[in-house]
């Protein structure tokens, strides 16, 4: 049972209480949550350094996600610049409908949240 | 350019007001008028000059450099995916970095920074320079591939191959709508412009910024007002863009051109024959806009 | 609205979609992305609220008292923007893309990258009662797409939860029109009965196939006499045409007076075809 990183796009500050955000490369925040199985252990909420970039802030966003170690992507959307640059660093990506929160999402992976 | 290349630049800001109409029609007039004339399409992101030939044939292949990682030397060390302005590059830690390609400006600096020389050139296709024939008239220009960013270079790679297997004496090049960089690039290398606008408040607003990019620049202007009369009121554009002219020094003076039905309809199903109908107005205005800059020349 | 070619319609089709939308009870930002030759505030009307002066575009600057001349600068710069000129090398302004390449190569360091101005940003009131962000690109300069994508966020910003963000792209498929397909929920391709129109939508589609963003086309301007033809070649040509805004004086005559076709002349051809069309888009899209 080993420790996975999960980061899920967030629309404002962050945590399991925040709406998942509709875009990868540029929502304001991504809610990093280290679980052992099936059990979060850590919340972390980081801002996304690619909110205001000109373009490639799928992959400034995903390589910045590989940098904290995290192995899989909650998110709501994705364009091909982001999914390229996901796929290449081997990150997995879940899709969830959007309008729910990063608790509800996680809940959809089978966390307990 | 060469000093004895007459370049006419054509451009206009906002899009629709019949650049390549007028443009092409002045090429192909002065071509028939046995000048050595070749017509540049720089509207790289949609050459609409195309619309009018049968087939164009590709002259040159456009190449950008891209690099291409050496997994051998690379230590993963990431150091180019942090200095890519781009973030084309990616990375999992300590491991080789991937391209996305689509991003990837060109600029090399990967292959600058890498320390371990594992950055080869490899390259992709950004664009085109293709050449056709409308009768008499030589047609070169310039296209991007769909999705690729860098039209300006494209625009000027064109600009530069015109420049060195290009030999006729007068250019005439076709600009995108807008004000931006290759609006700057075609009026540092034009004798002359011709600024397309029509009599509409849009017309006026975009005509004033080109001439306001062209105080840098200062070439001489021939303000041509196209489609007047397809509405009524037409005057009193006439009469703001008289007084938006006649302050500036560098404005050479200001023409109007009809609008025709037939004349549009023979641009919109890209119908030369039609289009150059000697009979109609529109020719009549076209040829005395070709001898204009004819003139201009001479002097 | 993109469209490939310019002069089409797509400011036509921006302005009266957001008068519409805000008509029917959408909270609505209207964004001219053509910062070029913006135009959307000459229909919709446009107070400005708050004027942002851009930073972030970056430029090449060579320090002539350090330059030793030794060219390393133009054999690098793979956007040829540094040029030979009386035998010092210079920094030809809009072709610079700022990536610093020149920089790191210089032996010397007597090249550095300074923060220019890409433009200025607008948020505006329109006299409707909605937003505007508009602005302006630093005239005769590159566009490096920057501007669009900040223009978005201050949008996004405006439009918080519940927004329609109705943007008036530039012509073409360069930068700034990718930067303001980039993410859309849909792009609306304006078409005009001419084959240039045509090749244009044609390379503007293969960009929003690209992003993924689910699009439909309109044509716009069409005569009745043409009609058939032009169906007949669209079709050939595998478009599929959504709405049809006809031919019709009064957009002309509604531009003059700086006001939208729908509001101004509510009855003409034009403004029941554009009612039609964003009744459907509303209920297909939204």
């Amino acid at each position: 049972m080993g420790r996975e990183k999960i980061a899920i796009t967030s629309a404002s500050q962050g945590g399991l209480d925040d709406l998942v955000a509709q875009s990868f490369g540029r929502c304001k925040t991504f809610t990093i949550v280290e679980l052992e199985g099936s059990r979060i252990v850590k919340v972390e909420a980081i801002e996304n350094p690619a909110v205001s970039v000109g373009h490639g802030a799928g992959p400034l966003a995903a390589q910045t996600l590989a940098n904290k170690g995290v192995s899989k992507v909650v998110v709501t959307r994705l364009g091909p610049r982001a999914e390229a640059a996901l796929r290449s660093l081997g990150i997995e990506v879940v899709y969830v409908e959007p309008e729910i929160t990063v608790r509800e999402a996680l809940r959809k992976l089978g966390v307990k949240a | 350019m060469h000093s004895n290349v007459q370049v006419i630049g054509v451009l206009g800001g906002k899009g629709g007001t019949g650049k390549t109409t007028i443009a092409l029609s002045i090429a192909y007039l002065l071509a028939k008028m046995k000048h050595d004339v070749v017509y540049i399409d720089a509207d790289v992101d949609n050459p609409s000059s195309k619309v009018f030939m049968e087939q164009v044939e590709i002259v040159k292949e456009l190449k950008a450099f891209i690099p291409s990682i050496d997994t051998r030397k690379c230590t993963g060390c990431s150091i180019c995916v942090r200095n890519c302005p781009e973030n084309a590059l990616v990375a999992p830690p300590g491991r080789p970095p991937s391209l996305i390609a689509e991003l990837c400006n060109g600029c090399t600096i990967c292959k600058i920074v890498c320390p371990h020389d594992a950055v080869k050139e490899d390259y992709r296709i950004m664009g085109y320079i293709w050449r056709g024939k409308l009768k008499d008239l030589v047609v070169i220009g310039g296209e991007i591939v769909p999705g690729d960013e860098r039209s300006p270079l494209v625009a000027h790679l064109l600009i530069d191959y015109v420049k060195d297997n290009v030999k006729n004496k007068i250019l005439l090049v076709d600009c995108p709508p807008g004000a931006g960089s290759i609006i700057s690039e075609v009026l540092n290398i034009s004798n002359i412009v011709l600024v397309i606008t029509e009599p509409t408040p849009m017309g006026i607003h975009d005509l004033k910024l080109v001439l306001d990019l062209n105080k840098r620049f200062k070439r001489q202007c021939i303000i041509v007002v196209n489609k007047v009369g397809e509405f009524d009121g037409w005057e009193s554009f006439i009469r703001e863009v008289w007084e938006i002219a006649k302050g500036l020094p560098f404005v050479y003076t200001l023409t109007m051109v009809p609008y025709d039905e037939v004349v549009h309809t023979a641009y919109s199903s890209g119908d030369l024959n039609k289009l150059m109908d000697e009979k109609r107005p529109f020719y009549r205005v076209i040829n005395s806009l070709a001898r204009l800059v004819e003139g201009v020349f001479n002097d | 609205m993109v469209s490939g070619k310019g002069g089409v319609g797509k400011t036509l089709i921006s302005s009266n979609f957001s008068i519409y939308l805000h008509e029917n009870g959408f909270n609505v930002i209207a964004l001219d992305a053509d910062l070029e030759a913006p135009n959307l505030h000459l229909v919709l009307g446009g107070r400005v609220v708050r004027e942002y002066v851009e930073r972030g575009a970056k430029r090449a600057f060579i320090d002539r008292d350090k330059c030793i001349d030794c060219l390393a600068c133009i054999a690098t710069c793979q956007f040829k923007a540094i040029e030979l000129i009386e035998g010092k090398p210079m920094v030809i302004d809009y072709l610079c893309e700022g990536c610093g390449a020149c920089s790191l190569v210089c032996p010397r360091e007597a090249i550095v990258l300074k923060d220019v101005e890409p433009g200025k940003l607008r948020i505006m009131e329109t006299d409707y009662g909605f937003p505007l962000i508009s602005g302006n690109l630093a005239l005769g300069m590159r566009h490096t797409g920057k501007l669009v994508y900040r223009a978005k966020e201050m949008a996004e910003g405006l439009a918080k939860k519940d927004g329609v963000i109705v943007i008036d792209s530039a012509p073409g498929i360069g930068c700034p029109t990718i930067a303001a397909i980039s993410g859309a929920d849909l792009g609306i391709v304006v078409l005009e009965p001419s084959l240039a129109s045509l090749q244009g939508c044609e390379r503007v589609i293969k960009v929003l196939e690209h992003f993924k963003v689910p699009y439909l086309v309109i044509l716009n301007k069409y005569k009745e006499e043409i009609m058939k033809r032009i169906l007949d070649l669209l079709h050939r040509r595998g478009i599929k045409v959504e709405g049809m805004i006809p031919y019709d004086e009064h957009v002309y005559r509604a531009y003059v007076m700086g006001k939208p076709v729908i509001v101004k002349y509510p009855e003409s051809p034009a403004s029941r075809a554009l009612v039609k069309l964003f009744r459907e888009v509303i209920e297909s899209a939204l």
